[in-house]
């Protein structure tokens, strides 16, 4: 009779044991209890209209009005109000988003995901980003102001989660199987530490030693050095930077021990920008125009969103990034502003010589101190994993004896300005509220990390630009290379003063910035950076034209596809292959623009790679090897030293010259171009991830106009990210479009919305509103808080 | 019949009104169920508890999935079907299996624990 009476508990057993099971994810399956529950699950995500809302913060006043491409227009009078609404209102689009870059950002990804991404979180909290976002956080709520701002918006993001029910989370959580933890100022700080992170991360330190030791000084020089531009249209070349100074001698065998081999960086050089701004004396109308479009890796959702936000003390439009307060690139009644990456070298590697159980390292013969940092990695389904992270007085060792998955740089510390307290958000909240260029100068004065070309234009007229952030004076190489962590002065500390590195109302009417070398003239001071140098000097050319400008034109220029490498490279290689040859004529009718529909462009292209190809096999042969010289460098060699032993092929007999190279590239591709005629459309093929990198979720294979050499820089993954132009107008007028779309919800119609337009080449007009009632005639939805 | 369907729609009922309360973990509407179970006259009326439960969770679930996917404007393929890979009348079956798993497992529970109970009391 008992075992009878206990039969229930069998079905009982079951149905826990189901519950369990079906409320986590297994392997790659969601957890089906929730994800295919109609009443919370993923179907609940279809919801997609907002509804219009009236809401009960206590003491909180605000309204929002969303547009009818869903950009919120936030107003109130106190700015407490404006940030909390920010908070709110990005939440309510783009939580997961923005929740999601804070884990990666802090190296927690291993508690969604599992041990998979163990090494991807040891190296992101070993390179420091966790422990600088700490440690910046304490610094930036040193100032009230900030703080203040930062608790308001924080305070906004968490109103949001903590309304939100089961089935109101964002479809990424279900699908993943976890629930958004509370949003906190640390995470605000990390979400901008990712962004430094993506745009200073780059740095070819390794490699670069090892090259200049294979190669000597001497060609080391000549194939990677620091140069400007002479003139536009190439016939004087390049300006050397710095070419006199000979580098620190420190750099021999002994210095590198191991055998090198390849380290490959998982940050993109590339990424870029173009920003100009020209004063009323150049355009049509007498209004200055400032122009900008930051190239970043495309993703869905996109890394900004667009927003209004108006209180007493200001009225700024622009693009914010989620998971941040204020606007980033926007303008307001009396300003505009945009920027570039600075591009400048800020992250270096030393050499220590530690003891083997780091607990000191060597200085100028002294034993030093390490002190030390234990990471708290959770892993999910596993146990915690500790690590230790040793510092020295450069900063954290990285890969050490426990730690090494690049199997290089063992004992390096790294010393990267992203690592020093700075307070960015006080810069962009000072920029939303400027009124002219001495609350501009001021509001960027304090900016450090990562270092960017700030542009700007005023109603009345005047433009200026300034490369800035936290830039060390160095020596001459510092920093390009692998430093001696052994000697106290291979440190640095002496900052630049960056208000040197401004243009202000230039004779010419134009000020611009893409990425190129601040740094211009002859002995300047050394700095050493991944600059590039074509597009700011297209704009530069287009700009000096005699003529009148206006927005038109300034789309036109931000939608050009002409390759500018291709412009100043077509005349030299033509005239090396002579108008005997079979693609003279095609080529030379070429307008040197990368369309969809050219296959001169494709040929081009292969025509060029084939000559580098050719060139640089000395350069190859290294396993170091990571980037060919620029195609600048080996543009000048062809025109002036047609005999320079780099062009000899190693593997045949005779002696090639640049004339036998070029004119041996173009015969080898063009066998290949006339048999399979492919345009540059197919070649060109853009992908916008879904950071969960599920393919179904972004798009896979855009067939696109543009190049990384051309204004329009698109290609592969990143391109223009977001196009802005301001004609600063009494009433500023404002045009701009990004990839993607204002909803982070994969099931909604504004999720990518903007795509097809931004992919046409289209712009919409920026519905800045004056007052809440004018924003209310064009709302599609509104939320009030009273 | 007539019966079992009276039972399923007390079930269907008292599903949804559990399930619509999103301040409760998803599965508290399993405990009412297993009451359900223990009180409805289910043996009484000559049904089978497991089959009258799976058949209710089931129901309960596929209308729910059709009424709310006709009622939101969003695409649901591209958020689930095109995601999991699986054909959306797949996804109709696992949602009315899920729901029928667990609603019959909770009446059959109860039911069990009735007819012990009742059967018990008899023998006093």
């Amino acid at each position: 009779m008992k075992i009878k009476s206990l039969g229930f508990l069998f079905p009982l057993i079951t149905l826990t044991f189901l519950v369990i099971i079906f409320n986590q994810k297994i392997g790659m399956i969601p957890p089906v209890g929730t994800f295919f529950n109609p009443f919370i699950g993923a179907v609940q995500n279809k919801k997609i209209e907002k509804d219009n809302l009236t809401l009960d913060f206590k003491g909180k006043n605000f309204e929002v009005t969303f547009d009818k491409r869903m950009v919120p227009h936030i107003f109130a009078r106190k700015s407490k109000d404006i940030y909390f609404a920010q908070g709110y209102v990005t939440a309510s689009d783009r939580l997961w988003q923005m929740d999601f870059i804070s884990y990666a950002s802090a190296g927690r990804l291993s508690e969604i995901f599992g041990e998979v991404y163990l090494e991807y979180d040891r190296t992101q909290r070993r390179t420091g980003i966790l422990w600088s976002s700490e440690n910046t956080l304490k610094y930036i709520e040193s100032d009230p102001e900030t703080k203040k701002v930062l608790d308001n918006y924080t305070e906004g993001v968490n109103a949001w989660i903590n309304q939100l029910s089961d089935g109101q989370l964002p479809y990424e959580y279900k699908l993943i199987g976890y629930k958004p933890e509370q949003w906190t100022n640390l995470k605000t700080v990390l979400v901008m530490k990712y962004i430094a992170a993506i745009l200073t991360g780059y740095e070819e330190d390794y490699a670069s030693t090892h090259m200049l030791l294979a190669l000597g000084e001497k060609d080391f020089r000549m194939l990677y050095p620091e140069y400007s531009l002479k003139n536009t249209d190439f016939s004087e070349g390049l300006t050397v930077l710095l070419d006199s100074i000979p580098y620190n001698e420190y750099i021999n065998y002994s210095f590198l021990s191991k055998t090198p081999t390849s380290m490959k960086s998982n940050y993109n050089p590339r990424l870029g920008s173009n920003s100009w701004a020209v004063s009323g004396e150049k355009t049509t109308s007498g209004n200055a125009i400032l122009c900008n479009d930051p190239h970043l890796n495309l993703s869905y959702p996109s890394i900004w969103y667009e927003v209004q936000l108006s209180d007493k003390n200001m009225n700024v439009y622009g693009v914010s990034i989620p998971g941040t307060p204020g606007v980033i690139i926007g303008y307001n009644d009396h300003i505009s502003w945009g920027v570039t990456n600075g591009a400048t070298d800020v992250r270096d590697w030393y050499k220590v010589d530690l003891t083997t159980n780091y607990s000191h390292y060597k200085m100028d013969g002294v034993q030093k101190k390490t002190t030390r940092r234990i990471e708290r990695v959770k892993v999910k389904g596993v146990k915690e994993f500790l690590d230790t992270i040793y510092f020295t007085e450069h900063g954290p060792v990285v890969y050490d004896e426990k730690f090494n998955p690049m199997g290089q740089m063992k004992n390096h510390a790294l010393k990267w300005t992203l690592h020093e307290p700075s307070n960015e958000f006080r810069t962009f909240i000072k920029l939303n509220k400027s009124k002219n260029y001495e609350d501009f100068s001021e509001a960027i004065s304090h900016y450090k990390t990562p270092v960017q070309n700030f542009t700007y234009a005023d109603k009345n007229g005047m433009v200026g630009t300034r490369h800035q952030g936290r830039i060390y004076n160095r020596w001459q190489g510092q920093g390009k290379f692998i430093l001696d962590g052994t000697l106290s002065d291979h440190l640095y500390s002496d900052e630049l003063e960056t208000f040197l590195l401004e243009v202000r109302n230039p004779k010419s009417g134009f000020v611009y910035s893409a990425n190129n070398n601040p740094f211009t003239v002859e002995d300047s001071i050394y700095s050493h950076g991944y600059y590039s140098e074509l597009r700011a000097d297209k704009i530069n050319k287009e700009l000096s034209k005699e003529k009148k400008l206006n927005t038109d034109i300034m789309k036109e220029m931000q939608l050009d596809n002409k390759n500018h490498f291709a412009e100043m490279a077509l005349p030299i290689l033509l005239g090396i292959i002579g108008e005997d040859n079979n693609y003279y004529k095609e080529l030379s009718e070429w307008d040197c623009t990368f369309v969809k529909e050219s296959t001169t462009a494709v040929l081009f292209e292969d025509w060029w790679n084939a000559i580098e190809n050719k060139t640089w096999d000395e350069l190859t042969r290294y396993n170091f090897f990571v980037r060919y010289p620029d195609d600048l460098i080996l543009l000048n060699m062809i025109r002036t030293d047609k005999q320079n032993s780099f062009f000899d092929i190693l593997e045949t007999s005779d002696i090639e010259s640049a004339e036998i190279i070029v004119k041996a590239a173009l015969n080898e591709v063009a066998e290949n171009h006339r048999q399979d005629i492919e345009n540059w459309g197919q070649r060109n093929t853009v992908f916008i991830n879904h950071l969960t990198n599920i393919p179904q979720l972004g798009e896979n294979h855009l067939e696109l106009n543009g190049h990384p050499d051309a204004l329009n820089a698109v290609s592969i993954n990143f391109g223009p990210s977001w196009r802005m132009i301001v004609e600063m107008d009494e009433t500023p007028v404002a045009y701009g479009i990004y990839p993607g779309g204002q909803s982070g919800n994969p099931a909604s119609p504004y999720f990518n919305s903007f795509t097809e337009d931004w992919k046409n080449g289209k712009y919409y007009k920026l519905e800045r509103y004056k007052t809440i009632s004018e924003a209310r005639k064009g709302a599609t939805y509104t939320w009030i808080s009273k | 019949m007539i019966k079992k369907i009276i039972l399923m729609a007390i079930i269907s009922v008292v599903s949804i009104v559990f399930e619509l309360i999103h301040t409760i973990p998803w599965w508290t509407y399993l405990i009412p169920c297993f009451i359900l179970g223990i009180i409805l006259p289910i043996k009484m009326w000559n049904a089978k508890p497991f089959n009258i439960g799976f058949l209710a969770g089931m129901i309960t679930w596929i209308s729910a999935l059709y009424m709310f996917e006709n009622i939101y404007e969003g695409d649901l393929t591209l958020i689930t079907t095109e995601i999991i890979l699986i054909p959306y009348l797949g996804l109709i079956i696992i949602t009315g299996v899920i729901g029928g798993l667990l609603t019959g497992l909770a009446i059959l529970s109860g039911a069990i624990i009735a007819e012990q109970y009742g059967a018990s009391k008899n023998k006093i």
